[in-house]
């Protein structure tokens, strides 16, 4: 704060050094939970794509991005909703077994998210955390755009 | 008409260059013509995004395909009401929402600083240009409402998602907000260029912020309500980065609301209020900029597009602007006076700021995360749930405290003698809740029973607000209970609409906690005849039934549901296959009880054989989260009500210190 007296040329009285103070140990506490919080307690999972996961995260929680290029069953079905995402950029791909709550826009070549542990190469993903972008929302591309 | 659109948007963008121009030459020049001329080019904007507005309009319910926007977002069997809700479903309807909600607030902003602000009059015109030529700019260049391309017999349609009563209410409030901390932001940047830091732009621009925060609060509210409804997972809030986009500019807004009484009432926090607005702007910015760009994964995705460097640009103008602005005026934001004790309302006005901050910084680190952690390894790391959770509780629990406290304390300095006469009877009303709940079985979330006390606390030395002041007006008058409390209310709107603001976020807290630390769930594949229970509910599975919608085909599963050993009827969530969409929309069904709890049903699949995969929640006390939403309105409208003898009390102010040219052009 840059607040100074207007017109108070003696030194600070006791009470404004100590709410100095108190606002001091305040701003700390603050600074001090949000640092020891993020240091120590362990709530980020890396985010990568199929070709990144697919280089040494096996046994690891970790967030996949990439594009749905088959599905089987859903999540009535007793092995649960089965599908291939491929790489954005490459054809690597990677299986994912998801049991929960399957967005409304899912289906083959949607991007997706999905939270889960790999395993063997195989994603066992969290239920309730498959997320699909919408195009529908906002339009993925223009059909012979002409601009007027 | 396409053609006439583009025009008229062009057009309009020129205009907001002109106002910019015209708006600093007045205010270097004095110069009244030019003052004129920079407010007619305002009008002349607002006539033409009218125009672009009704061409666009018009394209969308007489199913012009050869408007690329309309093919790509509705379709013939789209009923009505969508079709009018989809104009701001797609990227460039909803920046042509945002010109038409800032042309019409900018004109508003420039009425209203008539009397008493004419000296900040042209800067507030050109820092308003350059605002909506940067919107005009987007909607002529990357985002054209109006581009055409060869009309296909029909179109894609709209997502399913969307196709929900909400569309028409939970965009544009959360636009009416975002767009409505453009005129507080604006008024503060004009009045340190105009080097008049007084309280003025505070007392001008309090109503507006006022109002943006209300409608970013109802508009996240009305949002959270969809999601719970339409969405399906079980809740109301996922820490989604586009909801943060809008928690974290109203958390800003909320920490100003609270600061700028500090500085009306003692001339202190000068300089951390127009930090505060300036935050509260930009961060409304990076929101629209998050939407847009696609650069973060969310629910609410949106396809990656380079708009975002747009806002990218806008943002560094915004931030580097306003602290450089800052840092000129400083010697002019000296504080009148200083905090002289911590048991002061302003000392308690500092903290609450405080946590409100770090709670928005909190919430900020954790949506940029994946772009600094990116940015520094070669790995992208995200956080949840959890990390937004603790942060919540651990700067929530003590922001309820003082939410309490802050009514009840003196300004300048409380005694210890004051502090325990106002204290004592809510002190009690906490640590009884607190044992109430724990008596009751409900220690299983400390979160909970911590929440729970502090509500009681602060519900108390609320509702002691309002009986001491109709006691008061009760005995000093002849006026009987109901016309003192009326009354009460009435002549002190601000305060009492402030309080019932109070009232309506514990509400809102308690709805939370109970939904969510006391919740019951349970899922399962269910043949017919089969049941699932979920607390106190069972749940049979009778069938499946098939129906024919307008544009779709839904699939029902029948379950008899009973609640208490009770019958409750059926219940019956679906899932809706659109046709024309290729695409399925899961239909959640609710039974709410007179408690407020919600039996929560959710379809996540039918078999071939036909059972059905079922998740059911039971959710203690949610509806209380919608009703806050009534309460939480209330307080805001009778805030925000106009009020003749303040206005008064203004004006005689004004009148007392006039400024240079307050005649004005």
């Amino acid at each position: 704060m840059s607040e100074t007296p207007a017109a108070t040329p003696e030194e600070p009285k006791r009470g404004f050094r100590h709410i100095r103070l108190v606002v001091a140990l305040a701003v700390a506490s603050i600074l001090g939970t949000f640092a020891v919080y993020t240091a120590f307690a362990d709530t980020s999972i890396p985010v990568l794509g199929v070709a990144q996961a697919a280089t040494g995260y096996d046994g690891e929680d970790i967030r996949l991005e990439g594009r749905v290029t088959k599905a089987t069953g859903d999540a009535a079905d007793p092995q649960g909703l089965r599908f291939t995402v491929r790489d954005f950029t490459t054809n690597e791909t990677i299986e994912v077994v998801y049991r929960g709550s399957v967005p409304d826009a899912f289906r083959v070549g949607r991007e997706v998210v999905i939270d889960g542990r790999l395993e063997n190469g195989t994603l066992a993903g969290t239920p309730d955390t498959l997320v699909t972008k919408c195009p529908s929302k906002y339009e993925e591309q223009k059909t012979s755009a002409d601009p007027a | 008409m396409a053609l006439v659109g583009q025009g008229a948007l062009i057009l309009a963008l020129l205009l907001a260059v002109w106002a910019v121009v015209a708006g600093l030459a007045a205010a270097t020049g004095r110069d009244a013509r030019l003052l004129r001329s920079a407010a007619l080019a305002l009008w002349g904007i607002l006539a033409l995004v009218a125009v672009a507005v009704a061409i666009f309009v018009h394209a969308i319910v007489t199913h012009d395909f050869s408007f690329s926007v309309v093919a790509s977002s509705t379709s013939r069997s789209l009923p009505w009401g969508y079709l009018i809700t989809s104009a701001w479903a797609s990227q460039a309807g909803s920046l042509l929402l945002w010109a038409s909600i800032l042309i019409v607030f900018s004109l508003l902003a420039l009425r209203a600083t008539r009397q008493g602000l004419a000296e900040i009059r042209p800067w507030l015109i050109a820092i308003l240009g350059a605002i909506l030529a940067f919107f005009l700019l987007l909607l002529v260049v990357p985002a054209s409402p109006f581009a055409t391309q060869v009309a296909p017999p029909d179109g894609n349609g709209l997502n399913p998602a969307l196709q929900n009563p909400y569309m028409a209410t939970h965009p544009p409030a959360l636009y009416l907000g975002y767009v409505g901390l453009a005129i507080p932001f604006a008024l503060a940047m004009a009045s340190m260029l105009a080097g008049r830091v007084d309280a003025r732009w505070v007392v001008a621009s309090r109503r507006w912020t006022l109002v943006a925060w209300g409608f970013l609060g109802i508009g996240m509210l009305l949002g959270s309500h969809w999601a719970y409804q339409e969405i399906g997972w079980g809740g109301f809030w996922a820490w989604d980065p586009v909801e943060n986009a809008a928690l974290m500019p109203w958390l800003v807004a909320t920490a100003f609301l609270h600061s700028v009484i500090v500085q009306e009432k003692k001339g202190m926090l000068k300089v951390w209020n127009i930090a505060l607005i300036a935050g509260a702007f930009a961060l409304s910015i990076f929101g629209t900029f998050l939407t847009r760009s696609g650069i973060l994964s969310s629910v609410h995705a949106f396809v990656a597009s380079d708009i975002g460097w747009y806002f990218i640009v806008a943002l560094a103008l915004i931030c580097g602007g306003s602290t450089v602005l800052i840092l000129w005026r400083l010697p002019m934001l000296r504080a009148d006076q200083r905090i002289e004790s911590v048991a002061s309302r302003e000392a308690t006005f500092l903290f609450n700021n405080l946590l409100l901050v770090g709670m928005a910084f909190a919430v900020l680190w954790g949506v940029v995360f994946p772009l600094l952690t990116e940015a520094i390894g070669s790995v992208r790391e995200t956080v949840s749930s959890p990390f937004y959770e603790f942060f919540a509780i651990a700067f929530g629990i003590p922001l309820l405290l003082l939410m309490g406290i802050g009514p009840l304390i003196a300004w300048r300095r409380a005694s210890l003698v004051q502090l325990r006469r106002s204290f004592l009877w809510p002190l009690a009303a906490g640590l009884l809740a607190g044992a109430g709940m724990l008596a009751l079985g409900l220690g299983s979330s400390w979160a909970g029973v911590a929440t729970g006390s502090v509500c009681a606390f602060t519900a108390v030395t609320i509702i002691s607000e309002f009986v001491r002041g109709t006691r008061a007006r009760h005995a000093l008058g002849d006026e009987r209970w109901p016309t003192a409390f009326a009354r009460l209310i009435g002549k002190n709107r601000r305060r009492y609409g402030g309080y019932i603001v109070h009232l309506g976020i514990i509400v809102f807290v308690i709805g939370a906690i109970g939904s969510s630390a006391y919740e019951s769930r349970a899922e399962g594949l269910l043949e017919r005849g089969q049941t699932l229970t979920v607390g106190d509910a069972t749940l049979t599975f009778r069938g499946v039934e098939e129906t024919d919608g307008p544009n779709y085909t839904q699939r029902a599963a029948v379950l008899d549901a009973t609640l208490g050993g009770s019958s409750i009827g059926a219940l019956e969530p679906a899932r809706r296959a659109y046709t024309r969409e290729q695409t399925t929309s899961n239909e959640v069904a609710i039974h709410t009880t007179l408690a407020g709890g919600d039996l929560m049903v959710i379809l996540d699949g039918i078999r071939g054989d036909g059972a059905v995969q079922i998740k059911a929640f039971y959710k203690p006390l949610v509806a209380l989260i919608w009703l806050s939403g009534f309460i939480f309105v209330l307080g805001v409208v009778l805030c925000v009500w106009p009020d003749a003898r303040e206005r008064r009390r203004i004006l005689r102010r004004y009148a007392e210190e006039p400024l240079a040219g307050e005649a004005g052009p």
